[in-house]
Parts: structure tokens; sequence; C-alpha cells
């Protein structure tokens, strides 16, 4: 597992949004407006802006269903963009198990990762203290 | 638009769930449990109408393979109506968009020859 950057790298970074959800699936909506707002920002073309919207929905909804929340009870979601990334992550309060194989083409689980692998350029789990951050970068 | 489902009977074994909005792993259990209840009633020919779902997320697609099987294990068969091209794109890259069939409107989902 490759750590993810805690920090954006270097002065350009901009810290664009922040939001801490309950762990509560009712919330995703929240954290696909999030994704979607900043997406637009970056200057994504529509599908481009579905595709990040959709893979953090898909970071968030494990978070809530696999992780569980951080010390303070909550899912925090974090979106910024350098010059040429769009960079969003996922931190929760759980320990990442190995992801399930990839499901064949008529495969009924473990859609998640493999989905979110496909939808933007790379995707980094590294474990932190006290949980777990899914990174999830789009280039230019 | 607000995410909802609703659900009838339209005579005979055919049934339709009708959704809305965004469908994620909130709205999942509700699907999931109008397509078991109507497959456990005995439907056999059960449609999803997708005109009105602007996403819909891996969970989704979890619960539509799910109910896909079974009605296939008893002779039935699930089908998809009005699937909009962004959602189109969440099958394809799941490697799903020829899994299930999908139709213009709910009146060719049931005439479609059965398999």
């Amino acid at each position: 597992v490759r750590r993810a950057p805690l920090r954006p790298a270097g002065p350009a970074a901009r810290a664009d949004a922040t939001l801490a959800i309950d762990p509560d699936p009712a919330q995703l909506a929240l954290v696909r407006a999030l994704a979607a707002r900043s997406a637009e920002r970056f200057g994504l073309d529509p599908s481009g802006c579905f595709r990040v919207k959709l893979a953090a929905s898909e970071a968030a909804a494990n978070a809530i269903e696999h992780g569980g929340p951080a010390e303070d009870g909550k899912i925090h979601v974090r979106a910024h963009h350098t010059a040429c990334a769009l960079i969003l992550s996922v931190r929760d309060g759980g320990r990442f198990a190995t992801p399930a194989p990839t499901p064949g083409p008529l495969g009924e689980r473990g859609r998640g990762i493999p989905l979110m692998r496909s939808l933007l350029d790379r995707l980094e789990i590294s474990t932190v203290a006290g949980g777990t951050i899914v990174t999830l970068t789009k280039y230019r | 638009v607000s995410p909802a489902i609703d659900d009838a009977g339209a005579g005979g074994d055919r049934h339709v769930v009708t959704c809305r909005g965004e469908l994620d792993l909130h709205t999942a259990p509700d699907l999931r449990e109008r397509l078991v209840g109507a497959i456990e009633g005995g439907k056999q020919d059960v449609v999803v109408d997708l005109t009105e779902v602007t996403f819909l997320d891996s969970t989704i697609l979890t619960v539509l393979m799910q109910r896909r099987r079974e009605l296939t294990d008893r002779g039935g068969r699930l089908a998809l109506v009005g699937v909009r091209p962004e959602v189109r794109l969440i099958f394809e890259i799941a490697g799903l968009d020829r899994a299930i069939p999908d139709h213009p409107s709910v009146a060719a989902a049931f005439a479609a020859p059965r398999a």
C-alpha cells in the first residue's frame, strides 16, 4: 500500500472544500454534490464530472459501510486541486481489509473498488493512525 | 429530484418498479425489498423503470444483478427501461451493459419476446 499525500503537493495546491458527514448513507448526496462542484471548478467536462461524482460516492459509501467513523464520529471528505490534478480524499476510522477479487462479468459483489479504479486515474488506500484514507486523483 | 421508488403490479406475473432521482446505498434496501417482494409473490416479468434516474452506485448494480439471477433461475426475467446515457456509463464501466436488457418504454419491455 502506497502512502497517500496527507497535504496538497506544494504551494500551488488549493484546499477547495471539506465536509464532515455522519456515517449515514443518507449523507452520500452531500458527498456527490461536493465532488461535482469540485470537478466543475477544476474544469472537467460533464462526463468527467460524472465520473468524479460516482467515484467519490463509492469511496464514501465504502467508508460508511465498511470503515465507520473516525475518532470524532465523522467521515471526512476533502477535495482540492492543483494545476494538473483534482484530488479527493475520504478518511474513516476503519482498517481497510483486502478487497475481494475483481468479480467476473456477472459477479454480484465487490464492485466498488474496481469501479473506482476504472473511473479515475489513481486510487490510493492508506492506513493512517486511527483509520484509513482513500485518495482519488483525476489528472487534467 | 428527491429519490423515490414506487412499485405496482402490471397484470398477471408482470411487475413494474419505478425509480426517480439518485439511487445509492441509502435507497438500495428499499429497491431490494420491493423487488424481492414481487419475486417472492410470484412475479416473473419484472421491469425497473430508470427513466427519471440520474445516478446509481455499485450497491444498486448489485441489487439488480442479484434479482436478475433470481428471476432467471425461476424462468423469469428482469428488464430495465429508460436508462440515461450517464447511467449507461456506470453499467458499461462495470462491464454490465449487456447483462440486463434496456427498453425505451415499459410497454416495449413487456412486449419483447422472452429469451
